[in-house]
């Protein structure tokens, strides 16, 4: 990862039909593909947590 | 001899393991790299042991040049002490004088090495991933790791990938009701202590959390149909971490075809 987001997150976020693609797997926790200018990205998702101040960590679609 | 003198030597003396100390602790890329700043009195101590050591090199190199250095004349201005009948005071300020651009150049010589030292450790650390691989060489910065997904690389994580990139969701309070805020991060801030200040979302959206979905019923079949969600227009979200009561990441990668289908990684 260069900087804060890959270069691959950065074609997907300028494009709006994948970055509502993406947008809805992520709420959903959903893996998944994604598609853009023709190219075509698996979305793996996983999970870890951080959690502050002792409240529970809700993950909710 | 004003009293307050052997204080300002004591500090000139410390500088080079402090100036260390800091710009190791800073690196030289700003953003992209983890910062730590930890407490003066931490960093004192640590600038002694420093201090020591750089000040032994420095010293023995300008020996190696032909150079011979006068330990008596710092060492009695340092204790302000200068024998009986301050014996020692006229010729300690006369070798301070005769040979002050000498002096000078020793200290400012000095400085300069100690902050290319601290820059060049930094990257060298960073380069050599070390700080992933043991504990001893990670900055104290666990939110850039964290929100980075270096986390990830740690060694005692089984060194796994980094991600292409991290979903925040994020419960904050305004006029007593909580709402769930989600979104890409694609920076984040910190405070002139080291500490989080704020962080960047894009595509930035969120709901109500009192409207939980119940455990027993199933997801809306996209987010378009799910009306509890509530797009936040604009280009980025800026979040205050001080007013974030819970935090969950979720860390993701984009593989594409043609990767290697058992390991998607990032682009680094």
């Amino acid at each position: 990862m260069k900087g804060r987001i890959s270069n691959r997150l950065e074609l997907i976020l300028k494009d709006e039909g994948a970055r509502s693609q993406l947008r809805k797997r992520l709420i959903l926790g959903q893996d998944g593909e994604i598609r853009v200018n023709g190219r075509v990205f698996q979305l793996r998702l996983e999970n870890a947590r951080a959690v502050r101040k002792g409240a529970h960590p809700r993950m909710i679609a | 001899m004003n009293f307050a003198f052997p204080a300002l030597l004591a500090l000139l003396l410390l500088l080079p393991g402090i100036i260390l100390r800091y710009t190791y602790a800073r690196g030289a890329w700003g953003w992209a790299s983890p910062t730590s700043l930890r407490r003066i009195s931490d960093e004192l101590a640590y600038g002694i042991i420093f201090s020591l050591a750089l000040h032994t090199v420095w010293l023995e190199l300008m020996t190696a040049l032909g150079f011979v250095p006068d330990m008596r004349t710092p060492l009695a201005l340092l204790a302000g002490n200068f024998g009986p009948g301050n014996a020692l005071l006229a010729p300690s300020l006369q070798t301070i004088s005769d040979h002050y651009p000498g002096v000078a150049g020793y200290f400012l010589s000095l400085y300069a090495a100690s902050a290319v030292l601290g820059n060049v450790a930094h990257r060298g650390v960073r380069k050599l991933r070390l700080d992933h691989r043991t504990k001893t060489f990670r900055f104290d910065n666990y939110w850039y790791y964290m929100l980075t997904g270096e986390v990830l690389r740690f060694r005692e994580n089984a060194a796994g990938e980094e991600p292409d990139g991290v979903y925040l969701s994020a419960v904050v309070s305004h006029s007593g009701v909580s709402y769930l805020y989600r979104g890409i991060v694609t920076d984040f801030t910190f405070d002139t202590d080291g500490a989080l200040d704020t962080v960047v979302l894009s595509d930035a959206h969120r709901r109500n959390l009192s409207d939980d979905r119940p455990v027993s019923e199933e997801p809306a079949p996209s987010y378009e149909e799910d009306p509890r969600y509530y797009i936040v227009r604009g280009d980025f979200l800026i979040l205050r971490y001080a007013e974030m009561q819970t935090l969950n990441l979720d860390y993701f990668w984009l593989g594409e075809a043609g990767d290697d289908p058992a390991s998607v990684p990032g682009d680094d």
